[in-house]
């Protein structure tokens, strides 16, 4: 039976909503130190409006008192997935009042971009933004990168509402046993990763001849784009700017640090550096990452065009590591992508970002733990079939020690891959619906869905409003992974038709219910 | 706990990080240099057999 929300769960929604809004409003500091400190003045008004519009929404959803207690998960669901529309909503006003965006549809465009980690971008004139305007693009990426609940939740700011807010926002694995600590853990890392990788980003665009601002600065953004596996880049020539093969790999490096499961971060520091080499994800991981190579080489090898053999390893392999943690940064451009690739490497491109990385990290797409559970699910009807009959079968893998494949983590699984097919397939078809080519439209779909954010070309300033809209239903969806934001969905249709068909057939279950108990 | 002992708490932990994640990072290298000979492989392989 589905559950309607009352208007007592309505006010807890909304105060902590609140709490989610005013926990956001901290991320609105950097942008406006930046641009305080670069004298980009006009910038620092847009951002202390923006606070203003931050500070005052989440303070009048605080103001629902609420008692004390346990969230539901019901609550917590409604909770996260409307905060991320909420905090899209405020945080596209900055980007509109910049000048830089078509629309104010383009700039929410660009705020569900970061905010999801998707890193497709619709701003105009990319190389003369502010640098306050470039901070807070990539700050979204960061406070997305992590989860909204995540910061929230390494501040302390949930009481006991945190556990059932930490699982509805696509996390479901604890690091140490108290959720707060695994936030402020996961956070902790996040951190210092992209602490070092500024580092070393920064001493290599010196060693190009940047000047140092402008180094320090892109090297934090890139890196913070990198290790968020989102995609944002400051810079409209994305990464082929630096003309440098030590950035590009040194940013491999750190995009596949990006998409390693937070868990298996933690049991690297504890020293047990087996697990990750044992881990079913990241073994499949690797053994996925040589076939992709071999088929996309073969690919690409066979075609006249991007061919010879330093290009392909070039380019190849880094828009192969690209697509595959979900980060979207690019070495060719868009029309190279449809027109001097080879229509198998452009599909490829597409089926890594469709696939994703790792669970439990920053990366997007289905998740390969997911396929590696269908296949062990496989394994155990095949076990079962052939077993005599008063056997007990059961399959395990390995994740931080050997654990069961269950029929949950099975139902699990498909369903989450269900959705995210079925996805692709809607999307695709709202590309084609809008005048593109099939492969394109396909293309840009799953980009979208998986948070992937690489472009054939279709994402662009001032595109058709109803694909846009579409595009950011599907980067919403694939962050949540789908469950939370048809949670949400159902929830609000229950509750807004009180008198509608669900209230009706809700009515005759409860009469039907009422009519046996007094039957018994 | 005193303070000298938490401190070398944290030091025994930094140390584990920093060698656990030189082992991953090495790995992960030397992965991405094996796809490189792997690709190169191919490219002789295919780029041969259909003439380009």
């Amino acid at each position: 039976m589905w559950q309607r929300l009352s208007f007592y769960d309505v006010r807890v929604i909304g105060h902590y909503l609140g709490v989610l809004v005013l926990v956001s409003a901290f991320g609105l500091i950097a942008p406006l130190a930046t641009a305080l400190l670069f004298g980009e003045w006009s910038a620092a008004s847009r951002y202390l409006l923006t606070a203003g519009v931050f500070l005052i929404a989440g303070s009048a959803l605080r103001f629902l008192r609420i008692q004390p207690g346990r969230l539901s998960r019901q609550q917590a669901l409604a909770v996260t997935g409307l905060a991320w529309l909420v905090l899209a909503l405020f945080s596209a006003i900055p980007l509109h009042l910049s000048g830089h965006y078509a629309n104010y549809l383009d700039a929410l465009f660009e705020a569900v971009s970061g905010l999801t980690t998707t890193g497709a971008s619709v701003v105009r004139d990319l190389d003369h933004l502010a640098y306050a305007d470039n901070m807070w693009r990539f700050m979204m990426h960061l406070m997305g990168g992590l989860g909204l609940v995540v910061v929230g939740l390494s501040f302390g700011l949930f009481g006991k509402g945190g556990a059932s807010l930490f699982s509805s926002e696509g996390r479901s694995e604890h690091v140490v046993p108290n959720v707060v600590q695994t936030a402020q853990f996961i956070g902790k890392i996040t951190l210092v990763f992209i602490a070092i990788a500024t580092a070393v980003v920064t001493a290599l665009c010196l060693g190009i001849g940047m000047d140092p601002t402008r180094a320090f600065l892109q090297s934090l953004w890139v890196s913070i784009s990198a290790f968020m596996t989102a995609g944002f880049v400051p810079m409209s020539q994305n990464i082929m700017y630096y003309h440098s093969i030590a950035i590009e790999t040194f940013l491999v490096v750190v995009m596949l640090m990006g998409c390693v499961n937070f868990t298996l971060h933690a049991e690297i520091i504890r020293g047990r550096v087996r697990s990750f080499f044992e881990d079913m994800e990241v073994r499949a991981a690797a053994l996925w990452l040589m076939v992709i190579v071999v088929v996309f080489m073969a690919s690409l090898a066979g075609s006249r065009l991007f061919s010879d053999l330093p290009t392909m390893e070039r380019r190849g392999i880094f828009m192969i590591f690209a697509a595959f943690t979900t980060t979207g940064f690019q070495n060719v451009t868009a029309s190279q992508l449809t027109d001097a690739f080879s229509s198998g490497a452009f599909l490829i491109i597409a089926i890594l970002m469709a696939v994703g990385a790792n669970s439990g990290s920053t990366a997007g797409g289905i998740k390969i733990q997911r396929f590696g559970i269908l296949v062990k699910g496989i394994v155990a009807t095949l076990k079962e079939t052939l077993a005599p009959d008063s056997a007990r079968v059961a399959t395990s893998y390995r994740h931080i020690g050997r654990r069961q494949v269950t029929l949950s983590l099975v139902r699990e699984a498909t369903t989450v891959l269900l959705l995210y097919g079925a996805t692709y397939v809607i999307g695709a078809l709202a590309g084609i619906a809008s005048g593109y080519e099939a492969s394109q439209a396909i293309f840009e779909s799953v980009a979208m869905a998986s948070n992937g954010g690489i472009t054939s070309g279709i994402v662009v300033p001032g595109m058709s409003w109803p694909l846009e809209l579409f595009y950011m239903f599907e980067m919403w969806a694939g962050r949540l992974e789908f469950v939370t934001l048809l949670a949400l969905i159902v929830q609000i249709v229950v509750s807004a038709t009180p008198s509608g068909l669900v209230g009706r057939v809700h009515a005759r279950n409860v009469e039907r219910a009422r009519k046996q108990r007094d039957e018994r | 706990m005193s303070s000298e002992e938490k401190n070398s708490d944290l030091a025994d932990t930094v140390l584990s990080a920093a060698s656990g994640y030189a082992v991953i990072v090495l790995s992960i290298v030397c992965f991405v240099v094996f796809l490189i000979v792997v690709a190169a492989i191919v490219r002789i392989v295919v780029g041969a057999s259909a003439g380009v």
